[in-house]
């Protein structure tokens, strides 16, 4: 297993704790995450306000920590250490790189993307893709399938209500029809939360 | 004669003729805005019951009442009318906080005059009705400004003149020339206007300006205002309320029942959703979806083939407006005269490409803008010259004589036409330009032995802006990547990361959100620029290649500032070259020429490309004098036949019509004198 950590300062903390709420919101986190990690930045210790930890192994993660609050996605490629930082792959593309990224965040950018109901407005700017990036129609694809493993945790003071919504929770999934909060008795320390999440390590039990 | 410093919005006739000619002619010769008008352009409800008046104006002089007529109470009736409605537009455009009212400004900037105090010598006698004091000559322009329609949003140019560049540039008041003021107000004169002109001359403004004009004017109409491209026309739709809100339009935009606003095709289940599939069913008629095989040019000609034969009768539009016509094909615009029933305007560029060697030939716009008010003529010429190859041996491409003309150059031979002396009319925007000595293209080298890279120049480039221009603000600024390698979109993203910390700006990759965002500074590719411009813009490109769509894109990207364009070029991969366009830099901003020897007959032949114009703009008065010309009609009989003329078939460009009431009437009089 093995991890590679990125300083998150001010403004990048802002970026990407923005609510998430859709698979939308999931793919522009992730392509952000990876230019980010594509550029190997480095923020000074002083303007250090949060973090972005990508963990490798059988099963890759991202985990983003700021004060209040931490969550994870699944990440879906493989990652290869080179000299200056890493590099990521997909089945189809060989070299995921900070142009695909921005074809990604693109696409999502469209208006009405997922609302048309017509397919070649869908399909469209997909095929303009394909003049440059041959393979980018399964690479999108993988996007949208890919089962993202939003996990969240919640230091919320504002909306605290006893038992029904504790002031330290796990909030699993983003949507409103599938969320469901877990009840911690106290706020986590990152590294237990990677645990929880991480196949490689013992489960964690409900104490009911 | 046509030019685009002089615009009459009056009816000629013999007694101001030839006043009135001799205005064009000084607005030609000292390259000076003049419009003359009898009443404020871009709303019809401003009508005086005293015809015989002409209003002049030109910016930084006195703006003259004429009277033309004998009857001087009339005339000052009219006087007080006209100011009185100059208060109230100004009071609508929210003008009057900074202008104030007439009675504050008709003393310094008002005059009366009766037109034989003319004596012919116009020139002197406008030489002594200058304004001096840049306070009044700010007025003068803003009022200009409200009669002519050409209205500048008045936050933006409010406030003391400025007493640096960048805030003089940016507040400069934008007045229309000539022709745009023509193509805006003048009644169309047949049932397809065509406009074309190079990017940045102004083409989609006048477009939503007529759009304005149609929407108002005729209240029951229904109107359609189509581009090829959906994000394009997803953009115009967002600006349509926007301008109208501008503009104090107080009709509802009522979208799909009277206005439209889509891109050309549309889809099959959405009526709305283009202009081609509202035709359809509209005509009742097969629509036809895109694939690999069909063109849009098929569909087109077939949905005419089909509309023919349908039963449905009646008209789908009443007006039509195309924006970026170059990117449709012809069959479209048949499709469009058939189902509109007054008047389809289009508006493109003239060249798709400055290489374009196909489609251009043969056409002659109604319109022909060759002014590109986007950026200083400077910066366009030396873009022309390094997108054509104009510095390098072979050249790229080399334009005819009139193409040269109809992209805004003024030509001098020199050496029996083995050199060439291009240079373009001064624009109004620029002036402060001139004056102050800014140079508006800088080259900046990088060069890796030296370890420098194209971020590190670009921050530096920024941090000097920002010193020389403490008001500068993030979206003054874009930086646009020529080249499409992996690479660009490393550099951007490392901007992205390192602008923030250093100046505190946000950046916007516009190829990923497809749109400019207040505020934040602007990064792109070539792509997502259409349309826009910037006080600074920062080309970025490492190797100067021959590829035709590069210098295309490189001569696009260069013109896309209004101040100053920064070339950022790699020095380890040009070689000499740079010295040449070096070299070529500096004869044009010394000199305002563009010096080039053109490329021999054989050489020619094979970068020619065609480009007729004729310039079919003309004024009702010269419609008919040019008919009576032909009749050889007598000076005597040209008033009474003129009035004749206009009375029997109106103010129509129809030759045959008003050639035979001329030649019918004028036998008459000839056999009754």
């Amino acid at each position: 297993m093995k991890q590679y950590s990125f300083g998150l300062d001010e403004r990048l903390l802002r970026e990407f704790f923005k609510p998430v709420r859709s698979k939308k919101d999931v793919i522009s986190v992730l392509m952000k995450s990876m230019k980010l990690m594509l550029v190997g930045d480095h923020v000074p210790d002083e303007k250090k306000v949060g973090e972005l930890v990508l963990m490798v192994s059988k099963m890759s993660r991202l985990f983003y920590f700021s004060e209040k609050k931490y969550f994870s996605i699944s990440f879906p490629y493989l990652v290869n250490e080179v000299e200056n930082g890493v590099e990521f792959s997909s089945k189809t593309i060989s070299h995921i790189d900070n142009q695909i990224t921005s074809d990604v965040l693109s696409i999502l950018s469209q208006e009405d993307l997922f609302g048309t109901d017509c397919a070649y407005e869908f399909i469209e700017p997909i095929v303009d893709m394909e003049n440059h990036e041959p393979l980018f129609w399964p690479f999108i694809l993988g996007l949208f399938m890919h089962e993202d493993g939003y996990v969240r945790y919640d230091f919320d003071e504002e909306n605290e209500d006893g038992n029904l919504h504790p002031l330290n929770h796990y909030d699993f999934f983003y949507s409103s029809f599938s969320g469901c909060k877990i009840g911690l008795r106290e706020k986590p320390a990152k590294e237990r939360m990677m645990d929880l999440l991480m196949i490689e390590s013992n489960c964690h039990f409900f104490e009911t | 004669m046509s030019t685009s410093f002089f615009y009459l919005q009056a009816e000629k006739n013999d007694k101001n003729a030839g006043f009135i000619n001799s205005l064009e002619l000084y607005a030609d010769k000292n390259k000076r805005q003049v419009y003359v008008v009898d009443r404020p352009l871009g709303d019809s409800k401003y009508a005086y019951t005293y015809k015989e008046v002409l209003v002049l104006l030109i910016p930084n002089h006195k703006m003259f009442f004429i009277n033309t007529g004998n009857d001087a109470e009339l005339f000052e009736d009219y006087v007080e009318d006209f100011l009185e409605d100059v208060g109230s537009i100004s009071d609508k455009f929210r003008y009057k906080n900074v202008i104030g009212r007439p009675r504050s400004w008709r003393k310094s900037i008002i005059d009366s005059v009766h037109i034989n105090e003319f004596n012919g010598d116009i020139e002197k006698f406008l030489e002594s009705s200058v304004l001096t004091g840049g306070d009044v000559r700010k007025k003068c322009e803003l009022i200009i400004s409200l009669l002519t329609g050409s209205i500048n949003d008045i936050e933006k140019v409010k406030g003391d003149v400025p007493d640096n560049i960048l805030d003089k540039v940016k507040q400069k008041i934008l007045l229309f020339d000539g022709y745009q003021t023509k193509f805006v107000y003048q009644k169309p004169i047949k049932k397809k206007i065509t406009i074309q002109g190079l990017s940045g001359t102004g083409k989609t403004e006048l477009l939503l300006h007529k759009l304005k004009e149609i929407y108002v004017e005729n209240p029951d109409s229904k109107v359609i205002f189509t581009c090829h491209n959906k994000i394009l026309a997803d953009n115009l739709r967002g600006r349509i309320p926007d301008f109208f809100n501008f503009m104090k339009v107080e009709e509802q935009i009522r979208w799909n029942e009277r206005l439209w606003c889509v891109n050309a095709w549309g889809s099959q289940y959405k009526n709305n959703s283009g202009a081609y599939s509202y035709i359809c069913n509209f005509y009742d008629v097969p629509f036809l979806r895109y694939s690999y095989s069909t063109s849009f040019e098929y569909v087109c000609k077939k949905a005419i083939e089909d509309i023919k034969k349908s039963e449905k009768i009646g008209y789908a539009f009443d007006f039509m407006l195309i924006d970026e016509s170059q990117d449709f094909p012809a069959s479209f615009f048949d499709l469009c005269e058939l189902v509109t029933q007054n008047t389809v305007y289009v508006a493109g560029d003239i060249f798709q490409s400055i290489f374009d060697d196909k489609v251009i030939s043969e056409i002659s716009p109604d319109y022909l803008l060759s002014k590109c008010y986007r950026t200083d003529p400077k910066t366009l010429m030396f873009s022309h010259a390094l997108g054509m190859g104009l510095f390098e041996t072979p050249k790229l491409r080399w334009l005819e004589d009139s193409e040269w003309k109809a992209c805004g150059y003024i030509l001098n031979k020199v050496d029996e036409g083995s050199r060439y002396e291009l240079s373009r009319e001064p624009l109004r925007r620029f002036e402060d330009l001139e004056q102050e000595g800014v140079s508006s293209v800088e080259l900046v080298k990088t060069s890796v032995d030296l370890g420098e890279d194209a971020e590190t120049k670009i921050i530096e480039i920024i941090r000097n802006i920002r010193t020389e221009n403490p008001t500068v603000l993030a979206d003054d600024i874009g930086v646009i990547f020529i080249d499409s390698t992996k690479n660009t979109y490393l550099s951007a993203d490392k901007l992205e990361l390192s602008i923030p910390r250093e100046f505190g700006w946000e950046v916007n990759k516009a190829y990923e959100t497809k749109e400019k965002i207040k505020d934040t500074l602007f990064v792109s590719n070539k792509n997502n620029v259409k349309g826009l411009e910037f006080p600074f813009v920062i080309c970025v490109t490492k190797k100067l290649t021959s590829s035709r769509s590069y210098r295309n894109a490189l001569y696009m990207m260069l013109t896309r500032s209004f101040l100053r364009t920064y070339l950022l070029i790699s020095q380890d991969s040009n070689g000499a070259l740079i010295g040449q366009i070096e070299e070529g830099l500096l004869g044009i901003q010394r000199s305002g020429l563009l010096k080039v020897s053109p490329p021999k007959d054989d050489e020619k032949q094979e970068l020619v490309t065609k480009f007729n114009y004729t310039d079919d703009s003309i004024s009702f008065y010269d419609f008919v004098d040019r008919i009576f010309d032909e009749l050889d009609v007598i000076p005597i009989f040209r008033k009474p036949l003129f009035d004749v003329v206009k009375n029997t078939v109106g103010e129509s460009f129809d030759y045959d019509a008003v050639m035979e009431v001329a030649e019918f009437n004028y036998n008459r009089m000839n056999k009754g004198q």
